[in-house]
């Protein structure tokens, strides 16, 4: 298998070390989240229920975790406002763990090489 | 930084190949990956159990649904504990699976997915773009492999017609049921449904770190 010239070995190295943005990662996140309650919720409005049967009965116990929501249009867009809250810790905790353990590694290496060079003689 | 240093020159010695310096790299990557979405998985199992063992009950139905596909889990202590060991396990090897297939092309594409190498005097610091169709491919195929797997394993457990929650997936995926062709139905749609949620998620966080890049 042929070598590959320095520049491209670093860039593999840069990629494998690079950090995420925590903010965009945050933000793409919370999206997703709301956009997936929200449709959802609004999925199920469309679709309806019966006379006198409750629409989504299954997706509204979600008010146990985000007080308030309901299956209804008030209630999707709050249910996607928790959602994206939610989403968004997520997103960040996952981008702020990716980050450190990468550091954390980066700081042993740097730490050992940093004695290597330390000669008894 | 030393690493970047040591790592490229003993490559560049002993002639590695392109596939051996990622080879060690995605190695690393994937351990990492894995070992976090383990952990937060299982933190996430063991306070929902916890919380739903409580008088208020919150997330119970959460915690039954999830029951149905990991035995043992369950509102209580004891299932809490199940919960921590089924989602560091179950958590660990998505996160590697999720990792793997997302790098598969990751040699052709390694252009796209840095975004601003700051040459210094250290490590070259880069920030990581998101590949959509390769996330998508990736979380997309997991989340399939796992809805066939698990729908199945209640089948042959015989505990099918018993499924009633399992059977409110149907409510998202149309023509989902808790047998082996139905499982397939609902994994096409699932994997489509992932697929296009990740696009959109890499879209939103590659335009996102792009233009915070620039600035």
């Amino acid at each position: 298998m042929e070598a590959l010239p320095a520049d491209r070995r670093a860039m593999i190295v840069a990629w494998a070390f690079a950090k995420l943005d925590v903010f965009a990662f945050t933000v793409g996140n919370a999206a997703i989240a709301a956009t997936v309650l929200l449709a959802l919720t609004l999925g199920l409005l469309i679709k309806g229920a019966p006379p006198g049967v409750p629409v989504g009965p299954h997706l509204a116990s979600l008010a146990q975790i985000f007080p308030g929501y309901t299956v209804s249009v008030g209630g999707a867009f709050l249910g996607a406002l928790y959602a994206s809250a939610l989403g968004g810790a997520l997103g960040f905790v996952l981008a702020s763990i990716w980050n450190f353990a990468h550091w954390l590694v980066l700081a042993v290496i740097r730490v050992r090489a940093n004695l290597a060079t330390y000669s008894i003689d | 930084m030393e690493r970047a240093a040591t790592m490229s020159d003993a490559a560049a010695r002993s002639g590695a190949t392109d596939r051996e310096v990622l080879r060690d790299t995605l190695r690393f990557n994937t351990l990492v990956f894995g070992v976090i979405l383990g952990a937060l998985a299982s933190i996430t199992l063991c306070a929902l159990a916890l919380i739903a063992s409580g008088q208020a009950q919150h997330g119970g139905l959460a915690v039954v649904l999830i029951g149905v596909f990991l035995p043992g889990f369950s509102a209580d202590w004891q299932g809490a504990l199940i919960g921590l060991v089924w989602g560091f396990v179950i958590g660990a090897a998505l996160g590697g699976i999720i990792y793997r297939l997302n790098s598969v092309h990751v040699l052709r594409q390694i252009d796209e997915l840095v975004i601003q190498r700051q040459e210094g005097d250290d490590f070259p610091r880069a920030v990581l773009r998101l590949h959509g169709s390769s996330l998508g491919a990736a979380i997309g195929a997991a989340g399939a492999i796992g809805l066939v797997a698990t729908t199945n394993l209640l089948v042959a457990r015989g505990t099918a017609h018993e499924s009633i929650r399992a059977r409110l997936l149907a409510e998202i995926l149309p023509g989902y049921s808790v047998s082996p062709w139905g499982s397939v139905i609902g994994a096409l749609e699932l994997f489509a449904i992932l697929f296009v949620l990740c696009y959109a998620f890499a879209s939103i966080y590659n335009g996102l770190a792009g233009r915070r890049q620039r600035r």
